[in-house]
């Protein structure tokens, strides 16, 4: 069902797969996307998906991070975000173009498959603003370290590419190494921060016992934070190389990923009445 | 019946011989001069003229009689110091006008490594005044080796062979700024103060590198590269305790052992905390072990390396290559009626044999696989 808050970010993802598009179409004029041209269309996409999203908070009267659907489009929507304010700073080549694919290729698979947006109940949070901060910073966390990953998978095609000695034009338009674990080393702290807030926000309210269910989330977020914070002492003290870390970004994130579903899952109890579809109701 | 064979190349080039080959059978300056001793002591041998570069190695002849190839072959292998078996996999031999086609292609950049480049045709140049000054060359091969000249310029200025095309410097710059991103910062430091290593480091300077290093045997000549960017010099006995500062560094050195082993540049990349490190080897013999390209963090590139990155654009010049090497043949074929009709008698008597007919028509495809691609030199010395 097209709802209007789906039709925004229906369009908004098209738009990140059109820079995709242009992005590989220049390439195959061996030419590189301009940055500018990239940084515009993902702003624009980024304008679509938070109409999106608010509309579909609207609905639920809530941060929409009730299903896997909305938890993935905040994801993405923090990784256009974060992409939108370092990309003026560093304007790294084909990093809009990265951010545009890996938003895409989620986004359209998370509006393509009807399971991941089941109605759920609006009092999502339970009135309680603090789990409500826990939520957000924690998916935000995700968006960071989906950029970051991102970042290392750039990070991995040019450091192989150069060490196997491929010359194909396309690696030109790479950004370097070093300038990619440049990014990387702000990133990671970065995400490490808003973690820690989330797991403090979290432990806060698992400690009031506001929200029992909250453990098994706040465990997710925790082994996250060990595991980035492990990487980021061990980069720190310089015990692994960035083509060592990069890998395990990535892999890292998939895990992230992938421990949403099961996280989202927890919270569904099958003995529990269906709950209403957030588009039959009104804005609260 | 065929021509004897009055005019003969016998040399190894990239196209047979590997670079660890090449490597084994490299000769310097003086060998390269021993070299054409030894042919000129030869009783049927006229004039010889020796193009030694780290990417062949060329026997010029111009013959009173014909010599078997086998004969040529051991006074090859004589002076090199390896057997004429051996050599045979790697040698190819061209004779008369195709010897000439050959000459031709090779002034021009045709047989280059990094085709259309123009380094081969300045150190044939040197190559050949340097025969001149010492008499080895004389009425027979001068004209034809300075007709190559020629055909060179006009491939040159007639066709569009250079065209797009990438030096070893801009290679080198692409390398450097897909590993470091802005070179402005970076440190580099010269090893040996070659043609090739100077280019390179012009190419760097021009893109905002501001510390060049040079370390060289001679460290006069390491001064005076350095003051031309503007750089230091570093003696050279004290070189490998310094590694470790550069982040780009550029081995061109006549030495005919390796200078910086695997284990050496493991150590040093620890000082550099994982911070990367592009080799540049453009030597001959290769003065950084192969093995330390395995080394994390570490961008080890030679010769051959570089000469593919070059050619990558090769197919875009593919119908220009074609033309060219099509004009030089003829060009050749030219030179060589010219010479044959100089006196007929004794270039063979017969005016049209088989197989080198001299109606006009071009002569049969050369023996060795001529072409494609050739690197820049980087030895101390001249090529």
């Amino acid at each position: 069902m097209l709802t209007p808050d789906r039709l925004f970010v229906w369009a908004a993802m098209l738009l990140c797969a059109a820079v995709v598009g242009l992005a590989a179409l220049q390439v195959l004029r061996k030419k590189p996307l301009p940055w500018a041209a990239s940084y515009t269309l993902v702003a624009l996409a980024f304008v679509l998906q938070t109409v999106g999203l608010y509309l579909r908070g609207l609905q639920i009267g809530a941060c929409p991070l009730g299903n896997p659907y909305e938890l993935i489009q905040f994801v993405l929507w923090s990784t256009l975000f974060l992409y939108l304010v370092i990309g003026p700073v560093f304007s790294l080549n084909f990093l809009g173009t990265v951010t545009s694919a890996f938003v895409s290729l989620f986004g359209i698979l998370s509006l393509l498959v009807p399971a991941w947006d089941r109605p759920h109940d609006r009092a999502l949070f339970g009135g309680e603003p603090l789990i409500e901060l826990h939520a957000a910073l924690s998916v935000f966390g995700y968006g960071i370290f989906g950029l970051l990953a991102a970042v290392s998978l750039l990070h991995w095609i040019q450091y192989n590419s150069l060490q196997r000695k491929k010359s194909s034009f396309l690696f030109s338009f790479l950004p370097s190494i070093v300038q990619l674990d440049n990014l990387v080393r702000r990133l990671l702290p970065a995400g490490l921060v808003v973690l820690t807030l989330a797991f403090g926000t979290g432990l806060l309210v698992w400690t009031r016992g506001d929200w029992a269910q909250l453990e098994g989330k706040l465990i997710a977020v925790f082994l996250l934070w060990v595991g980035y914070g492990a990487l980021w002492v061990l980069r720190l003290r310089r015990r692994i190389g960035p083509q060592v870390a990069s890998a395990a970004f990535v892999l890292l994130f998939v895990v992230a990923l992938a421990s949403l579903w099961p996280l989202d899952a927890s919270r569904w109890n099958p003995d529990d009445p269906p709950p209403r579809a957030p588009l039959e109701e009104g804005p609260p | 019946m065929s021509l004897p064979k009055h005019l003969v190349v016998l040399g190894l080039s990239h196209h047979r011989t590997p670079l660890e080959a090449r490597e084994r059978l490299s000769l310097d300056d003086t060998a390269l001069g021993q070299l054409a001793e030894d042919f000129l002591t030869h009783p049927g041998v006229r004039e010889v003229f020796v193009l030694g570069t780290c990417n062949r190695l060329e026997v010029y002849l111009s013959l009173r009689r014909e010599i078997p190839t086998p004969e040529l072959l051991a006074l090859l292998a004589g002076r090199i110091g390896h057997p004429a078996s051996e050599l045979a996999a790697y040698t190819f031999v061209q004779a008369n006008s195709s010897m000439l086609a050959h000459l031709f292609s090779v002034a021009a950049g045709l047989d280059s490594q990094m085709v259309g480049e123009t380094e081969i045709l300045g150190q044939l140049k040197s190559a050949y005044e340097n025969a001149r000054a010492r008499e080895w060359v004389g009425p027979d091969l001068g004209p034809l080796v300075e007709r190559s000249f020629q055909a060179a310029k006009w491939a040159r200025t007639h066709t569009c062979i250079g065209s797009g095309q990438v030096t070893i410097g801009s290679v080198v710059v692409d390398l450097a700024q897909r590993i470091f991103g802005n070179l402005r910062r970076q440190r580099v430091l010269l090893l040996g103060g070659g043609d090739v290593a100077e280019r390179t480091a012009q190419a760097l300077h021009s893109r905002g590198v501001d510390e060049i290093t040079v370390s060289s045997r001679s460290f006069a000549r390491a001064e005076e590269l350095a003051h031309a960017y503007e750089g230091t010099a570093l003696p050279f006995e004290i070189f490998a305790t310094h590694l470790h500062h550069f982040d780009v560094i550029i081995s061109s050195t006549a030495a005919r052992h390796t200078l910086v082993g695997a284990h050496q540049v493991r150590q040093l990349m620890r000082l550099r905390k994982h911070n990367p490190l592009l080799f540049i080897d453009v030597a001959m013999p290769r003065d950084i072990d192969p093995a330390a390209g395995a080394v994390r963090q570490v961008f080890l590139y030679n010769l051959d390396d570089l000469a593919r990155t070059a050619n990558e654009n090769l197919e875009q010049r593919h119908e220009a290559i074609a033309s060219c090497q099509s004009e030089m043949q003829r060009r050749a074929w030219q030179a060589w009626l010219r010479f044959f009709r100089r006196d007929p008698v004794a270039h063979g008597a017969d005016p049209a044999p088989a197989g080198e007919g001299l109606s006009g028509t071009l002569p049969p495809g050369r023996e060795a696989a001529p072409t494609p691609a050739e690197p820049p030199s980087g030895r101390e010395r001249s090529r």
